[in-house]
């Protein structure tokens, strides 16, 4: 009898197993192989058709350090830089911003799913090459903005896209204005904190403002923290919309030279595969790190409520 | 059951036999619009003159796009059988990628009527890798139209730094605000030709690949740097962030194209593509100082090489020996890839009016050519870095003795390499 069970529970392993063929080779053969050859390869200098060869931690070497024949890689540290930047700009502002439409979207009107599905189509176009070609038209010195802004205002706006004081923060709005997902997680959050809450603090004599910052920023932050640390991440590696909108070169000047594009620039027009894979490891490790520090943070700041 | 299984097999060995009787090539390349036009028509003469065979080109807009994809293909064990190849073929030879065509010389490879000189641009240690798609030469391009609309009078073909700085002068009183006598061609994102030519011009060629080593100091590009500094501070090529606001890597992101400089600077096998992109009439003049010091030169424009792991390197090469040496697809092709080395190809002769033009350059600035200069190592990083360190400069962040400095020793650090 026990004997039988056995057996039967080692057919069953096996059979779900089998229906797990198909993920597992997935995970496997396309995305764990790949990423421990890529860790290998950071330690190489390869041109993707010669074999690599291996030049131990030289790569991360030119990364940080650098010395008199393998100097210290500035283009790497400004993309660095500039990712940093897009990255602590962008997700707050987004965040705020999503928030603010969520609170607008959860109030009883009548178009609301209409007006809900409405602000979403930003996000559902944001990452496709066509709005980012829209961008550049949008923002070029010759550009719509530009050319209201003169006739309308007569002012003499710069050109945007191709200054390099301006051209990260077009990006920046074009981030903040896919906003659609944060908004729609926001949203549901909104859609649990009860009204008992606020009934009761309106006849405590709260405000709106009050009740704001007392009832629902409160109730909300573990949604907070979870858009934030989602966003980061996304935010972090960023391609599409720089690549685009500064033809390919992270121009003026690597302004807008996010670290993803950097990253491309050097695998596949520099072939310093080697070079790229080093700096794909490096830019997890940061993400991972700011993601843990992030949760150290949130203990103190996140309720999950004290339960009923 | 069994039944449809059985005839599900049958017409599965019938699509099978079908599709066995066709081998398809695959021809990678880049280019614009026009080019794509007349590549298809080459590819339609081909196929319908040789049934069996079937050509798939593999377009890229750019030469940056077009190597990404090709070297990725290539490291996946899926390379196209033809690869257009540039200025970087030597890169290729090194790495292994391409075939050598020695062997097909004489019989499925008609080379006894091209050119010497672009077979022997072909040839790399020895052995024949590239045919050469035609020779071209860089230029300076005007918009001739502009010019007749604003009253202003047209340049002359070859002039010297002193006479073209003044005629840039001249260009600017009569232009419209807004509308620079000449796009900023210092340095441009995917191409640092301008710069190789001023070397050339100021006798510090760029590099020497038998001895390794360059010629330009870091005296020599802080002047190249100031020459176009001059330019800048009196309005005769726009401010850093109007520049930058054109990509400048073909027709449909340049200045030229887009009506906002009366000059630029192009490839003579780009004319055609750049006159389709605009209804104004380009005309092409010399580089400044070449009649006296023959610093201009005629490259091979492209050329055609096998994958080595071509599965059908003989049709691959006879395809190739269409397109370079039959008349009819000479006449389809025109100079989108160069002006044709091969003689059987210049023998269909040209009703083109572009053709004709760069025909006419070719004869004035033929003579005003030396031997091509050696390409940098690293053709692509010493571009992108050239054209960094050059904005640096445009955008008053460094000041050209700095970026002289870091010039040469970016040239230094690449020749190292």
């Amino acid at each position: 009898m026990n004997k039988k069970a056995r057996t039967r529970a080692i057919r069953e392993n096996l059979s779900s197993y089998a229906f797990l063929t198909p993920w597992l080779l997935g995970f496997f053969l396309l995305t764990l192989y790949p990423m421990l050859y890529s860790l290998y390869l950071s330690f190489t200098e390869f041109n993707i058709l010669q074999p690599p060869k291996w030049v131990g931690l030289r790569n991360y070497f030119i990364m940080f350090i650098g010395n008199e024949q393998f100097p210290r890689d500035e283009r790497f540290l400004n993309s660095l830089l500039v990712t940093f930047r897009f990255v602590f700009i962008s997700v707050p502002l987004k965040l705020a911003f999503a928030l603010a439409v969520a609170m607008l979207m959860n109030q009883r009107l009548k178009l609301i799913p209409f007006y809900r599905t409405l602000y979403y189509i930003p996000t559902l176009l944001g990452g496709s090459v066509a709005i980012a070609v829209l961008w550049r038209r949008l923002f070029a010195g010759d550009g719509v903005l530009n050319t209201i802004l003169r006739s309308a205002f007569h002012l003499n706006p710069p050109a945007w896209i191709s200054n390099p004081k301006y051209a990260l923060y077009t990006l920046i709005l074009l981030s903040v204005w896919q906003f659609g997902s944060p908004m729609i997680i926001f949203l549901a959050g909104l859609k649990q904190i009860p009204k008992e809450y606020y009934e009761a603090s309106s006849v405590d004599g709260a405000g709106k403002v009050k009740q704001f910052f007392a009832i629902t920023l409160p109730s909300l932050s573990p949604i907070i923290f979870f858009n934030l640390v989602m966003q980061m991440i996304s935010a972090f590696q960023s391609f599409t919309q720089a690549y685009i909108v500064s033809g390919g070169q992270g121009g003026p000047l690597d302004s807008t030279m996010f670290y993803s594009l950097y990253l491309y620039l050097k695998g596949f027009g520099f072939s310093e595969m080697g070079y790229a894979s080093a700096m794909a490891w490096v830019l997890l490790i940061i993400i991972a790190a700011l993601t843990a520090l992030a949760f150290k943070v949130s203990g103190s700041l996140v309720s999950y409520g004290s339960g009923e | 059951m069994r039944k449809s299984v059985s005839v599900a097999c049958v017409l599965f060995m019938c699509a099978a036999a079908v599709f066995a009787q066709t081998v398809t090539l695959r021809w990678a390349y880049w280019g614009s619009e026009s080019r794509i036009k007349r590549s298809q028509q080459a590819i339609d003469l081909f196929m319908a003159a040789n049934p069996g065979i079937a050509v798939n080109p593999e377009v890229s807009g750019g030469t940056g796009d077009h190597f990404n994809k090709v070297d990725t293909q290539i490291a996946g064990g899926s390379g196209p059988d033809i690869i257009q190849m540039g200025g970087n073929i030597n890169d290729y030879v090194k790495r292994g990628v391409l075939l050598p065509l020695d062997k097909y010389v004489g019989t499925i490879l008609n080379t006894s009527v091209i050119d010497p000189s672009a077979i022997e641009s072909g040839t790399i240690d020895g052995h024949l890798y590239g045919v050469s798609t035609g020779v071209t030469m860089p230029a300076l391009v005007y918009n001739k139209s502009l010019l007749q609309r604003v009253g202003a009078p047209f340049p002359k073909v070859s002039m010297t730094y002193a006479e073209f700085r003044a005629y840039l002068v001249s260009l600017k009183s009569k232009l419209p605000a807004g509308v620079y006598p000449m796009q900023d061609i210092g340095a441009l994102s995917s191409n640092s030709t301008p710069f190789g030519y001023w070397t050339r011009y100021n006798g510090t060629p760029l590099y020497n690949a038998a001895t390794n080593s360059t010629a330009v100091t870091a005296a020599a590009a802080q002047k190249y740097l100031e020459l176009f500094k001059d330019y800048r501070d009196n309005g005769l090529i726009p401010p850093p962030d109007v520049a930058a606001g054109y990509a400048e890597t073909n027709a449909d992101t340049s200045m030229l194209i887009a009506g906002k400089a009366a000059i630029g600077f192009i490839w003579t096998n780009q004319l055609a593509g750049y006159q389709a992109a605009t209804k104004d009439e380009l005309e092409l003049i010399e580089f400044p100082g070449a009649a006296a010091t023959k610093a201009l030169w005629q490259a091979p424009s492209q050329f055609y090489t096998v994958n080595k792991n071509s599965k059908n390197p003989e049709l691959a090469v006879k395809f190739i020996n269409f397109l370079v040496n039959s008349p009819e697809a000479a006449k389809v092709l025109g100079n989108d890839r160069g002006a044709s080395a091969s003689a059987t190809a210049r023998a269909a002769g040209s009703t083109n009016v572009n053709d004709r033009k760069v025909l006419e350059y070719l004869n004035v600035s033929g003579p005003h050519s030396s031997k091509e200069t050696d390409h940098v190592p690293n053709d692509t990083e010493f571009n992108s870095t050239l054209f960094l360190i050059y904005q640096k400069v445009a955008f008053g962040q460094i000041s050209p003795a700095a970026g002289g400095q870091q010039i040469h020793d970016l040239i230094v650090r690449l020749i190292k390499k």
